[in-house]
């Protein structure tokens, strides 16, 4: 990832319910446009953070997480940086969860591999026991 | 239990619009409606128009299948109008399995879809 | 004059010894006035600074060294009796040599005091500091005549110095800006950050661009903002490490940016167009490779056209496609896919023997997606589709006449 500093107006929120999933939406809606991104690359990101954002909810222990929305800066072009943090149970083989049809429970699998697609980049730092972060940037073209 | 989005009677058609922002919570509120008031009203077809959603997730995707599958199985046809183009475009990116959903651009041509609909279900029948 | 008691140093002799270690450490011209102001003691330095000799000097008020201007001023008396009262002071201005040459000094008065602690004279150490005066000079000409604005920050994070691009910039008189702590030209929202940017900066102060990454934004005096572009550098002074900033104005550059973006934008839509072929009916010809970027950009536009037209039937014509390769064919069949979504049905055409092969061969899954080898048979096969339609709607209403016909 070759993104660099941002700017003072990063947007924190904590996910701990399901009513927080709207807030992350239009807090990653109001950076994106804040940042040029056209409504296409703008529903991706936002598309993508409310998969991720329902991870933690579904995943993670006691269901929490938080989330931060910045816009960042590279040569020439600007974007939007998306953070996830939780203290779930990890995934222990991210190779694995990123292939399609991953999934531990019921539901359509964890939502990385869709969510990983939306974006220009998205990393993934993971152990089991020890919680995750994802990271996912749009950038505009 | 009160209404929670209004749902328009046409003849023997159903039309519901969702707008802005629905968390999950509505969404299922608005699935359980409206297979009630299928049951109940016996419509012959629904329109579910979602150009007033400027984001569908994977959840409220799903949603909207399981929807028209049980608007399938009382008989009836669903068919979702109003896709927006980015939309669509996150929908198949996101790779959320949506292929037997029944789709149009607008109310004009997803009323005409259920007539067609319905007139294959006629004669093969 | 008495004699020293024997087997102690001479006074006098003490006196010359200090004052030629004085001088040669401290690079200073060194002479004695007594209490009226009266040149009483002079060394080789002096003359050599000041070109008079010692009988030339001696005896004469210190205003000899004065400009006239000064003298008209009384500042010798005034410096003498600053000293007389506050003890060492230093004091800077044009003295006159006796060739009558003038050059900058830096004068120390210190007073000297006797065994009972009076004073019994003062001592005055002279440096010529006229050199530096230029280089302030040169200094300050060449800040007034940058291009862009500048602006030095002291340690403490005041401002130091103003010129007048920045001025002209920031749309203030420089008097209101020096002391005043650098943020008062950011932008409020900044602010917190940017005491603990200039912290960074002085733990490692180099010569570097201010906030890469960053958009940066200046506040003028009126709070408008405008987006600028910083270089730093540190600037070593006697009075510690100052921050020269260097800022421009880059309001137009990012205007052109954008106009630049516009452009490529538009060259990318012209050259793939979307055509309207049919009432309902619209035509993507696919020439050329198709990169990501391309694909999403044909894909936006059909969807969008699709909307605006009302589109029900879309033909994807692939004859200009050279090889279909796994990435196309993931391209076509997304495509596809989105359009399905938005009601549009899709027909490939231009597809020959061989591409019909590579794409089984892929197994990529086109559902389906029904292919013509000509477009002409496409738009053909679009309208059976809309006729068979119509026709169903016509028998429907038909059917409902001949209900209420009966």
């Amino acid at each position: 990832m070759a993104t660099d500093l941002t700017d003072a107006e990063a947007i924190v929120l904590g996910i701990a319910d399901e009513s927080d999933m709207i807030h992350v939406r239009q807090a990653i809606r109001q950076v994106a446009q804040r940042a040029g991104l056209g409504l296409v690359d703008q529903t991706k990101i936002i598309t993508a953070g409310s998969e991720l954002a329902r991870n933690i909810l579904v995943h993670a222990t006691g269901s929490r997480g938080t989330v931060r929305v910045e816009r960042v800066r590279e040569r020439g072009r600007q974007g939007v940086r998306v953070t996830f943090l939780d203290k779930g149970p990890g995934i222990p083989d991210v190779e694995r969860a990123l292939a399609d049809g991953y999934s531990t429970t019921r539901s359509l699998g964890l939502g990385l591999p869709g969510a990983r697609r939306l974006s220009d980049e998205m990393t993934i730092t993971s152990a089991a026991g020890t919680g995750t972060t994802v990271v996912i940037v749009k950038w505009t073209r | 239990m009160t209404e929670i989005i209004p749902i328009l009677r046409i003849g023997e058609t159903l039309l519901i619009s969702l707008q802005g922002e629905l968390d999950d919570a509505t969404v299922l509120r608005i699935e359980e409606q409206l297979t009630r008031e299928v049951a109940r009203t016996c419509a012959t077809g629904t329109l579910i128009d979602v150009s007033g959603l400027t984001i569908v997730d994977s959840f409220i995707a799903r949603v909207l299948t399981r929807i028209a599958g049980m608007i399938r199985l009382l008989g009836s046809h669903a068919v979702i109008v109003g896709i927006q183009p980015a939309v669509a475009i996150t929908l198949v990116e996101l790779g959320v399995p949506m292929g037997h959903l029944n789709t149009a651009l607008n109310a004009e041509q997803g009323m005409a879809l259920l007539r067609r609909l319905r007139d294959d279900g006629d004669r093969s029948d | 004059m008495t004699a020293a008691p024997v087997g102690e140093p001479d006074p006098r002799v003490r006196l010359r010894e200090l004052e030629t270690l004085l001088e040669a450490f401290a690079g200073h011209a060194l002479f004695r006035l007594d209490l009226d102001g009266r040149v009483a003691g002079w060394t080789p330095m002096a003359e050599r600074l000041l070109g008079y000799r010692a009988d030339e000097a001696l005896g004469r008020p210190v205003a000899f060294l004065y400009t006239e201007e000064d003298r008209a001023a009384r500042s010798p008396a005034s410096d003498l009796a600053a000293a007389r009262e506050s003890g060492r002071t230093e004091v800077e201005g044009w003295r006159v040599r006796k060739d009558g040459s003038r050059f900058m000094a830096n004068m120390v008065f210190a007073p000297i005091r006797g065994e009972r602690g009076e004073v019994t004279g003062l001592a005055v150490a002279v440096r010529d500091v006229t050199g530096r005066l230029h280089a302030e000079a040169m200094f300050r000409g060449l800040l007034e005549t940058a291009p862009d604005g500048v602006v030095i920050v002291g340690p403490d994070g005041r401002i130091r110095i103003v010129n007048r691009q920045a001025e002209a910039l920031f749309g203030y008189e420089r008097e209101e800006l020096i002391g005043k702590p650098i943020e008062v030209l950011i932008p409020e929202r900044f602010r917190d950050r940017h005491d603990a940017y200039r912290r960074d900066y002085a733990r490692a102060p180099r010569i570097r661009p201010m906030g890469i990454g960053l958009e940066l934004y200046g506040r003028r005096r009126d709070g408008s903002e405008f987006p600028v572009e910083i270089s730093l550098g540190p600037l070593e002074t006697d009075q510690g490490t100052l921050v020269t900033a260097v800022i421009r104005d880059v309001t137009e550059h990012r205007e052109q940016e954008q106009r630049l973006q516009r452009q490529r934008d538009e060259i990318m839509e012209l050259s793939t167009p979307v055509i309207q072929v049919w009432d309902k009916v619209l035509a993507l010809p696919i020439i050329g490779t198709l990169d990501s970027l391309r694909a999403a950009r044909l894909t936006e536009g059909l969807l969008q056209k699709i909307a605006d037209d009302q589109a029900e039937i879309i033909i994807l014509d692939i004859s200009g496609v050279p090889t279909i390769d796994t990435q196309v064919a993931q391209h076509l069949l997304k495509t596809v896919q989105a359009a399905t979504l938005m009601g549009a049905e899709s027909i490939l055409s231009g597809v020959r023997p061989e591409t019909a092969q590579a794409m089984v061969h892929l197994g990529i899954d086109f559902g389906r997606l029904r292919s013509r080898s000509t477009l002409r048979d496409a738009l053909r096969l679009a309208l059976r589709i809309l006729a068979d339609r119509a026709g169903a709607a016509q028998a429907a209403t038909g059917m409902l006449r001949g209900e209420q016909g009966r």
